[in-house]
């Protein structure tokens, strides 16, 4: 066969198999196309509009957005509270005034929820793997205890925990009853100064709600970090232990200055994946709390959901979604920017 | 910890089971409350909710939920929508990886980044417009709308060509010789090597799926096509003082997961370690 035939039948062979790349492939991208990328411009145009679902969508420009996210300044108030002797700080916040004050109660508690969930999980989750890597026996058994919240329904989890809440006669009031009637008995009715019975309304008051959704979430995402770090510290060569133990380091010692920076990477892993999905949740309010009491609990998605779901307003509804994104975008990349700092590479 | 095959002394080794013990059971604590709860009667809760037992075992708590609550109806739903769902989402995946990993055609590595990437889109982000397109479709409070646009997963195609990458080139050699199509060879050579992938992809579907509540909640309105997370969430609202009854639906949705969990552990595990996608 001259040369040129053999190029052109590769060629051909070529084309044949690259058309087949794509058949193979076509499911997938007409999948992304239809319910990703479509949507995700729809989205987008939405935002800058007045839309109920049933008429056209009205274009807004930046409407949208200028109301979630825009403020305007009201000096008087700021006179009037520093004359009325309030502090500078409570000034300050008489002079903001926020065009969607609610939006910003929602932001807050979104940032402080996830917030609360990192603070709660990602230690106990690194202390918990730590103590499972271990080559005792059981160890897949208490793995598996720890994972159970992270497979259950949120939504089942979330009504479980809703009678462990419950004021009056939910499981954790009842066990801080016990416990604080059998310490007077004990110790401090003898002498005299009985504890009293504190009965917190976990999720009935303003002050405990989101704490006590934060604390549910933890519980369920301990599991998850854990599975991470421990696959990150069986990655760890055994060769690093031997070589530090021979030295004489002492177990803190390998803990901090072999493993943990070894396991930085992991930590930074588990931040930006825990980040993203505490900045979107919904279910744990809806289902327990309703957003409330006061607003307490109620976080961005769920305030979107009102939004567009209850009240019709899919346009600002969908400038509430890009704001969602924009946030989760711009703090995972400051994180991956901070991460150079502290993250250790080989 | 004990890391090392290290003959621990037998007091710390008994701490730390001690320890680990005593963790474990607060992890779990829940569903044992949960599961105690839905076997008594509502008065037998309010007077002591932490005892274990009542009077006696009240399975009839179940056949209500199951029967008067409905959520018999709503169990079937959610088993339809979650076959649906793994079924696709393991079909799709196992051609896309194939493709990714196996076949050579212009902007492969490209389109691979692009749809990585969008594993980073959050949901919320197209609540609004699916929820429109669904009314254009005219799927609004059909079961197909819990199913079609949920069955495309850029980390469960990226899992496959991960699995389908450590496979010897020689592997399908031979069947091209003899003339086999892309399609048989796949078909025929790579999917039954690839149980475990497939297992580890099983897993992360049946949870997306069996959980899914946001997306149910807009998508179905009447009631005899709710899933098991929106039954559960009606039943939370009328039958509030009743928590046997509430926990019992509970327990029917949460089980099964526990169950298919203990069971694959493994493959779960695996899924997490490997690719990370959060439920």
């Amino acid at each position: 066969m001259p040369k040129s035939h053999i190029t052109e039948a590769m060629t051909k062979s070529r084309i044949r198999e690259a058309i087949e790349g794509y058949l193979f492939l076509l499911p997938n991208l007409v999948g992304f196309l239809i319910f990703l990328a479509i949507p995700l411009a729809i989205s987008f145009y939405y935002s800058f509009t007045d839309y109920n679902l049933f008429t056209t969508p009205k274009f807004l420009g930046l409407a949208n957005y200028t109301k979630a996210l825009g403020v305007s300044f009201d000096p008087q108030a700021y006179q009037a509270a520093l004359a009325q002797g309030k502090s500078w700080f409570a000034a300050i916040d008489a002079w903001i005034k926020p065009n969607d004050p609610t939006f910003w109660v929602a932001l807050r508690n979104t940032v402080l929820y996830a917030l609360g969930v990192l603070g709660f999980s990602i230690i106990p989750a690194f202390l918990l793997a730590w103590l499972l890597n271990s080559r005792l026996r059981g160890m897949t058994f208490y793995r598996a205890l720890i994972y159970i919240p992270v497979v259950a329904s949120v939504v089942g989890s979330a009504l479980v925990w809703g009678w462990i809440y419950q004021q009056q006669s939910g499981a954790l009031n009842t066990i801080i009853s016990g416990t604080i009637s059998w310490l007077n008995k004990l110790i401090f009715t003898p002498i005299g100064h009985p504890l009293v019975d504190p009965l917190i309304g976990w999720l009935v008051l303003p002050k405990y709600a989101l704490f006590s959704l934060i604390l549910m979430t933890s519980w369920a995402t301990i599991g998850y970090d854990m599975v991470i770090f421990l696959a990150a510290l069986q990655g760890i060569p055994g060769h690093l232990y031997e070589a530090a133990t021979v030295d004489g380091a002492s177990r803190w010692h390998i803990l901090f200055r072999i493993i943990v920076p070894l396991m930085t990477p992991t930590i930074f892993f588990i931040f930006v994946i825990n980040t993203i999905s505490s900045l979107q949740i919904f279910s744990e309010p809806y289902i327990m709390t309703q957003g409330g009491p006061a607003n307490s609990t109620l976080t961005i998605v769920y305030y979107l959901y009102q939004k567009g779901f209850q009240r019709f307003q899919m346009g600002y509804g969908s400038s509430l979604a890009w704001i969602v994104f924009a946030l989760i975008f711009i703090i995972t990349l400051i994180q991956f920017r901070l991460s150079g700092r502290w993250v250790y590479e080989e | 910890m004990f890391a090392h095959g290290q003959r621990g002394e037998l007091l710390p080794k008994i701490l730390f089971y001690v320890v680990l013990t005593i963790v474990g059971l607060v992890f779990v604590y829940p569903f044992i409350f949960m599961v105690a709860t839905s076997l008594k009667s509502s008065p037998e809760v309010f007077k002591n909710i932490l005892s274990l037992f009542g009077e006696r075992l009240r399975f009839d708590n179940y056949t209500t939920v199951l029967e008067t609550v409905n959520m018999g109806r709503y169990m079937v739903n959610t088993i339809i929508v979650t076959l649906g769902v793994v079924a696709g989402q393991i079909v799709t995946s196992l051609l896309g990886g194939y493709a990714f990993a196996r076949i050579r055609f212009p902007g492969r590595d490209l389109i691979l980044t692009l749809y990585l990437g969008t594993v980073m889109i959050p949901f919320t982000v197209i609540l609004i417009p699916m929820y429109k397109m669904m009314v254009v479709f005219g799927w609004i409070d059909k079961l197909q709308s819990l199913v079609i646009p949920w069955i495309f997963t850029a980390s469960g195609t990226f899992l496959m060509r991960q699995f389908f990458k450590t496979f010897p080139k020689e592997l399908e050699e031979a069947a091209y010789m003899d003339g086999a199509s892309r399609f048989t060879v796949l078909w025929r050579i790579f999917v039954p090597l690839a149980g475990p992938a497939i297992a580890t992809q099983f897993t992360i579907s049946f949870l997306y799926a069996w959980n899914s509540f946001i997306w149910p909640l807009v998508a179905i309105q009447s009631k005899a096509n709710y899933v098991v997370t929106q039954g559960l969430a009606d039943i939370q609202g009328g039958y509030h003082a009743s928590p046997p009854l509430v926990l019992a639906g509970t327990t029917l949705v949460i089980i099964p997961t526990v169950l298919v969990f203990l069971f694959a552990q493994k493959y779960f595990i695996e899924g997490v370690a490997t690719i990370g996608i959060k439920k």
